[in-house]
């Protein structure tokens, strides 16, 4: 015992404990965060993050980040021991759910087949980085996407005014202001010159109000693959704008031949009728839009889900809604959903939605885009966005 | 550290040196539960930086924060020992822990596997860390990284035997095949005459090679010597942590069974204090709640008891010339859990802690169920045993060079089949330190022999 020096300083300090933790845990979330930037693309469709509710912190699996090893993947089952039943061979338990404990586990227990790690983040964190990744700067709240709606407001404090106007803390503050300028800082001999009054001002408030229209083809030629890449771009789209407008509202239209208004939950559940009216949906976005979000309160936002599959005369319906609809929205989109070989042998693809409008439309404010697979929705919202941004760079605002 | 605790971990050692424990001397220090995690997370606080250690952290915050586990104690295995205790503990708790300490660190000191680690590895660990600042700052935290990612790959396959100190193969190694013929023999017709002795192609390694690590840094020709040294420090490291993986029963059953011996004589203690120890002892050796697994304090524990009370019997019987106490020290120093649990888990005790051995079935509704196989006694040891080899991990081995093509090969086939998404970032890993092609040979589920290869294309079956 004796030749141990006793040491001054604590050991903790002189491996200098207290700051690895930090510094190897900051260094993994760094990895992480490297490793969901070159991923981005992938993320963007991960079932496990469209599917959350967008505030909680979700799992995402980082299989990058394992500790890798030569390990069993498959083993037989050679059998466990368990203790304290009475049991006989052939007897069956099924098992519950439990917490762990008994004993002091100093580590923890994993099992064969050591799980994925799953990285822990949030939303938040992955739109940060998702919109670094679009090179979309403008995500931050401005100026340009806030509408300013003049207001009277009680501020202004003036000297003269009307006795219910009176604001009594300011006027006693003055009152102590002008005993403590004689000498004696307290409240007393209240006179006119304390007096203050409140008085109306005018001030311009900023809204920072988006409408988003969702709408989707669910006719029966829209596949489940198809409806989980609109419901992938407008998980992020949504999660977009948010950044960017403190009240968003959400408007959903599913349409067939015939449109609906729909709540989010059936959204996405497709009908099983045929036929396809693109025209529907816009036009149902377009009387909405004037009844209840008029441009002057409100940033809208109108994008349309389609395979192509509309009956033709009707592409020239849809030119005439998106052309009404263009001065009342902020950007406006259609994509296409054409998975590679999936195509309809009757149709000319000039006469694709897509293809007509592209051929029709002035870009300002209006994007066409097709996309074939889920690697392709990255590049549908960065083309999205990068129609919002010009808009926002030719018009200085709505 | 108190002043109350300090007075005890003073009677405790007294107590421990007149029950014959023979320990290094052992500093101890109480830290806040972040420094705890900390330790638990290095495993050895004075090793070199990576990034996994923030992962482990970071989960075991989480499990502490969720209430999981509650960490009493790090103890390092040195010489001096240093021990870390929780400042959140009560004091009889951490009076327990100290003396619960003292049977760990006797332990390092006399079991025959810790005998052959390094007892200086604590501030060889932190010259190693320092190196590898070093090397950080030359060559960038990446560079660095990915090496020691490859490290810790490998780690686990280590060769106990051989040690980790060795030399290269000698020439004598090589094995040698009498052939019979030279290719002129025909022509010269010299048979006879050209008897030699010819090197097989197979002879490097002499022999089937588990030591993959050493291997690889020993014979690698595109490994730097900063590599090399990176590589290595990660092999020395998991020499030092192999005997703790190997005695984990053996440890905290003898750990556990000291501290309750030297409470029991502790003459300090309050008596509402006793109280509270006897909770936390409980808590410790309890059997758990869980009945599918088993608390290996709680094992061990009893099985040093009942060994206790055996030889105490035997010795005043006059049948044996030592007692239960130094019979258990005799255990100890020369079993590790595997022995351990065969020699020493009987048909009674097994029957008393009501053992059974039981495999995973799917029951109808595709709930999880179990099935118990039976209560068989050398079941019950294969069971408890069987995940204690070679760290878990499949046993793979060096078996060869042929035509520049690294030969590994998988020998634990009949446990089970190799995860093939680790298999193919690890062979690629093999790989890039050995430079040349590998090829690994297993079983795939059917039982048939598959070949893995890694190639300047790539990974393949």
């Amino acid at each position: 015992m004796s030749e141990i020096p006793k040491a001054k300083k604590s050991l903790s300090d002189i491996w200098k404990l207290k700051q690895r933790g930090k510094r190897d845990s900051d260094r993994h979330k760094k990895l992480i965060n490297d490793a969901i930037k070159k991923n981005g693309k992938d993320l963007i469709t991960e079932y496990n993050i469209i599917t959350s509710d967008g505030d909680k912190k979700i799992k995402i699996p980082i299989r990058f980040l394992d500790r890798y090893k030569f390990k069993y993947g498959k083993l037989k089952d050679k059998g466990k021991t368990g203790q304290g039943l009475d049991v006989k061979p052939g007897d069956k338990f099924r098992l519950r759910k439990r917490k762990e404990e008994g004993g002091k586990p100093d580590k923890p227990s994993k099992e064969e087949g050591e799980a994925v790690f799953e990285a822990e983040v949030t939303i938040d964190e992955i739109v940060d980085i998702l919109l670094k990744e679009l090179n979309l700067p403008w995500m931050e709240p401005d100026k340009s996407s806030a509408i300013e709606v003049e207001t009277e407001d009680l501020s202004s404090i003036e000297k003269k005014g009307i006795l219910p106007n009176l604001d009594i803390k300011k006027t006693l503050f003055e009152n102590i202001k002008r005993n403590a300028a004689k000498g004696s800082p307290k409240i007393g001999g209240i006179n006119e010159n304390d007096l203050r009054y409140r008085n109306w001002e005018t001030n311009k408030e900023y809204h920072s109000n988006a409408a988003v229209y969702l709408m989707m083809d669910r006719s029966g030629s829209m596949s489940e693959e198809k409806t989980y890449i609109a419901k992938s771009f407008y998980f992020w789209m949504v999660q977009f704008l948010k950044r960017r407008y403190q009240n968003i509202s959400l408007v959903f239209i599913a349409h067939d031949a015939r449109a609906f208004l729909v709540d989010e939950k059936d959204f996405f559940k497709v009908s099983s009728s045929g036929g396809t009216l693109c025209s529907t949906a816009f036009e149902m976005a377009y009387e909405h839009i004037q009844a209840n979000h008029p441009p002057s309160s409100w940033n809208n936002y109108v994008f349309e889900f389609s395979d192509g599959d509309n009956w033709g005369d009707d592409n020239l319906r849809v030119l005439e809604f998106v052309r009404k609809l263009l001065p009342l929205v902020r950007a406006m989109g259609y994509g296409e959903i054409v998975p590679e070989g999936d195509f309809s042998p009757w149709m000319n693809e000039e006469n694709r939605l897509s293809a007509v409008l592209d051929r029709e439309i002035n870009r300002t404010r209006f994007v066409s885009i097709r996309i074939g697979s889920r690697e392709e929705v990255f590049d549908a919202l960065k083309a999205f966005f990068n129609v919002d941004n010009s808009a926002k760079k030719m018009v200085g605002g709505v | 550290m108190n002043s109350l605790l300090e007075n005890r971990v003073v009677e405790i050692e007294k107590i421990a040196d007149d029950m014959g424990l023979d320990y290094y001397p052992i500093n101890y220090e109480v830290v806040p539960q972040e420094t705890m995690l900390e330790v638990i997370s290095y495993g050895l606080p004075t090793r070199a930086r990576h990034w996994s250690y923030g992962q482990s952290y970071e989960y075991q915050k989480m499990q502490g924060e969720m209430g999981f586990s509650k960490i009493y104690e790090v103890v390092l295995n040195n010489d001096p020992s240093y021990a870390f205790l929780l400042d959140t503990n009560s004091d009889i708790a951490n009076t327990m822990v100290s003396a619960h300490v003292v049977g760990h660190v006797h332990f390092f000191k006399n079991n025959y596997l810790f005998k052959q680690t390094d007892n200086k590895m604590v501030y060889h660990a932190a010259e190693r860390a320092q190196r590898i600042e070093n090397y950080i700052q030359r060559h960038g935290i990446e560079a660095v990284e990915k090496i020691m990612d490859i490290g810790f790959a490998l780690d686990r396959h280590i060769d106990w035997h051989k040690g980790p100190n060795r030399t290269r193969y000698k020439k004598g190694e090589k094995y040698f095949k009498k052939t019979g013929f030279d290719d002129f023999d025909d022509v010269f017709e010299t048979r006879g005459f050209s008897h030699k002795e010819v090197a097989v192609k197979n002879d490097f390694p002499p022999f089937a090679e588990f030591d993959i690590l050493w291997f690889l840094v020993t014979y690698s020709r595109v490994l730097e010597p900063w590599q090399k040294d990176v590589l290595e420090i990660t092999r020395q490291e998991s020499y030092y942590f192999y005997p703790q993986y190997m005695t984990k029963i053996m440890n905290e059953g003898f750990a556990s069974f000291i501290h309750a011996e030297i409470m029991l004589k502790l003459g300090c203690v309050e008596e509402h204090e006793y109280f509270d120890f006897c909770k936390i002892h409980e808590k410790v050796v309890q059997p758990g709640s869980n009945k599918l697994s088993i608390n290996p304090y709680f094992l061990g524990f009893s099985i040093f008891t009942k060994i206790r009370e055996e030889w105490d019997e035997k010795h005043k019987n006059g049948e044996s010339d030592i007692d239960g106490l130094q019979r258990i020290y005799q255990i100890v120093e020369d079993e590790d859990d595997i022995s351990f649990i065969r020699n020493y888990l009987t048909e009674e005790m097994a029957k008393d802690l009501k053992l059974f051995s039981y495999k995973k079935i799917k029951a109808a509704n595709s709930v999880d169920a179990i099935e118990v196989i039976g209560t068989e006694l050398d079941k019950i040891k294969e069971t408890i045993v069987k995940d204690l080899y070679n760290y878990r991990s499949p046993l793979i081995c060096i078996v060869g060079l042929e035509d520049g093509i690294l030969q590994l090969e998988h020998t634990t086939v009949s446990i089970g089949t190799l995860d093939v998404k680790h298999l193919e970032i690890v062979m690629k890993y093999v790989y890039d330190i050995w430079g040349s092609p590998v090829n690994l040979k297993t079983v795939d589920s059917e039982g048939h022999i598959i070949h893995y290869t890694c190639d300047e294309l790539g990974f393949s079956e």
